[in-house]
């Protein structure tokens, strides 16, 4: 061939073809795949709400399936709303019926990781004020918050499902957790993870660390008429009561993850909750 | 090379070497000691082995296909640039097609999907023979070094899933811990230590020992 494989040229060309060409086929693939892998993630969101409330499907031994999820949830979820930092509702989120993409006053359309994400951001960012002024701005902070609440009708019960984001050892973790409609038992949970430890982190997405916020577990967030967040102790450490679950070995960090993320979260539908059944 | 190669039976005796080579004394893992990082960190679970094996050898033989059949055009001083970006653009349609079609699966992998373009192996093999032959042999190379690879997750996942979580495949073998049955209630508890990467180590050391004390010829003085 006379063509020169190694002059300056013929390496400019080259690589310039080989971007173009690579760049064209990885937009194409994006965009063709896009609308099956929004589906999957809008489905998946809808199976977890529906499976911290122990909501089953076909296969009772097992979580309810996203196709399952997709037909169930208008059914069962009878409400949508945000709640702000002091547990009230805010005016024009209370939403029911089919989910619109397009409506960002829908708490279903919250990316929760994103909201965490910035929360999180802003609270670093108090760490370097005075005692007095970190206080006032790390409230500012919360009170500025929308916390997502779901309102279940389960067979007749009203249950609560409220998600949860916080950050396990790698990256972000999440949760939906089911409170009854005292606002105070919990019965039912379902957590999971971007990029923790196969084997060890990732523990927390699996039915024996699920299965201790169970109803029949008896985990409630309230102690003596106060709020008392759910702990995350070391597996074997200590007698388990009505506030604590065993968390991994090997995955302290995401353990410890999984408590922040409880603790911060479930204060707010602590005193939301019966709020709203007061209004009822 | 390329005019014996010409009139090759498919499967002749080289070619069928390709497959079996990297199993035993050419292994990429135990010999070539490439792909340490992963076979360290996915062999918790013998399940997550298998997948993580799986999407190597695919993205194995789909890059080795590709760059044997560019070798005469890709210009020699930009190689490793071309063979990266082949790769990445490889694992980031698997990727994708997985979100899209096979959710539950590509839940499973999460990171280590990405982490296969990092994995030295496919790198090697890109470098060291699919740049130099043709695409048939690359593809068997590939498949090769493919199983090879798995060959020592597989093995190292068994026996830490197995010591360190009592379970193969998500069965509990030694009977339930929760309820101390089985092997429990003699007092028997899982190694924490197997779940963690430095007991990889180990294992593929005493891999490695085995392997060599079989094939005295693998021993380098």
């Amino acid at each position: 061939m006379a063509l020169n494989k190694d002059s300056n040229g013929y390496v400019l060309g080259f690589s310039i073809a080989m971007v173009l060409v690579v760049g064209t086929v990885l937009a194409v693939v994006a965009t063709a795949l896009k609308g099956p892998i929004e589906e999957n993630k809008k489905n998946e969101k809808k199976q977890y709400i529906l499976a911290a409330a122990q909501v089953k499907g076909a296969d009772p031994s097992s979580m309810i399936t996203r196709s399952e999820a997709q037909e169930l949830f208008e059914e069962i979820v009878v409400q949508r709303m945000l709640l702000d930092g002091s547990g009230n509702v805010i005016p024009g989120t209370v939403k029911s019926g089919p989910v619109d993409t397009k409506d960002t006053s829908d708490c279903f359309n919250m990316d929760i990781n994103k909201a965490f994400k910035k929360f999180n951001k802003a609270w670093k960012a108090t760490s370097g004020l005075d005692n007095e002024a970190k206080i006032l701005e790390q409230q500012a902070i919360k009170s500025v918050q929308q916390y997502p609440l779901y309102v279940l009708n389960v067979e007749g019960h009203t249950k609560y499902v409220m998600p949860c984001a916080g950050v396990g050892l790698w990256d972000a973790i999440w949760g939906y957790v089911c409170l009854d409609s005292d606002g105070k038992s919990i019965c039912g949970a379902v957590f999971d993870h971007k990029a923790e430890t196969a084997g060890l982190g990732s523990e927390i997405a699996e039915d024996w660390f699920e299965d201790q916020f169970l109803e029949d577990q008896g985990k409630s967030i309230d102690k003596a008429g106060a709020y008392s967040p759910i702990v995350v102790v070391k597996p074997g450490s200590q007698e388990l009561d009505a506030q604590s679950v065993d968390g991994i070995s090997g995955g302290t960090f995401t353990s410890a993850g999984v408590d922040e993320m409880l603790k911060r979260a479930l204060e707010v539908y602590y005193v939301g909750i019966p709020k709203l059944n007061e209004l009822k | 090379m390329s005019e014996v190669a010409e009139k090759e039976p498919l499967f002749s005796k080289k070619n069928k070497q390709l497959i079996s080579d990297p199993l035993n004394e050419n292994n990429p893992v135990t010999i070539q000691v490439l792909g340490i990082c992963s076979a360290l960190a996915v062999t918790v679970q013998l399940k997550n082995a298998f997948v993580m094996s799986l999407s190597v050898m695919a993205v194995l033989i789909a890059g080795n296909l590709l760059v044997s059949l560019l070798r005469n055009l890709i210009p020699g001083r930009i190689r490793i640039i071309v063979q990266l970006v082949v790769v990445a653009s490889l694992v980031i349609i698997v990727d994708q097609v997985l979100k899209a079609f096979v959710y539950d699966v590509s839940k499973q992998l999460s990171v280590f999907v990405g982490l296969i373009i990092t994995n030295c192996i496919i790198m090697g093999r890109l470098e060291a023979f699919a740049l130099g032959n043709k695409p048939w042999p690359s593809i068997l190379d590939g498949v090769g070094n493919g199983l090879g690879y798995g060959l020592v997750l597989v093995i190292v996942a068994f026996f830490k899933e197995l010591f360190g979580s009592g379970k193969l495949m998500g069965i509990e073998i030694f009977g339930s811990m929760a309820d101390g049955t089985g092997l429990y209630q003699f007092g028997y508890e899982n190694n924490g230590l197997m779940l963690l990467p430095p007991s990889s180590l180990v294992i593929v050391g005493i891999y490695i020992w085995i392997q060599k004390t079989r094939s005295p010829q693998l021993i380098e003085h």
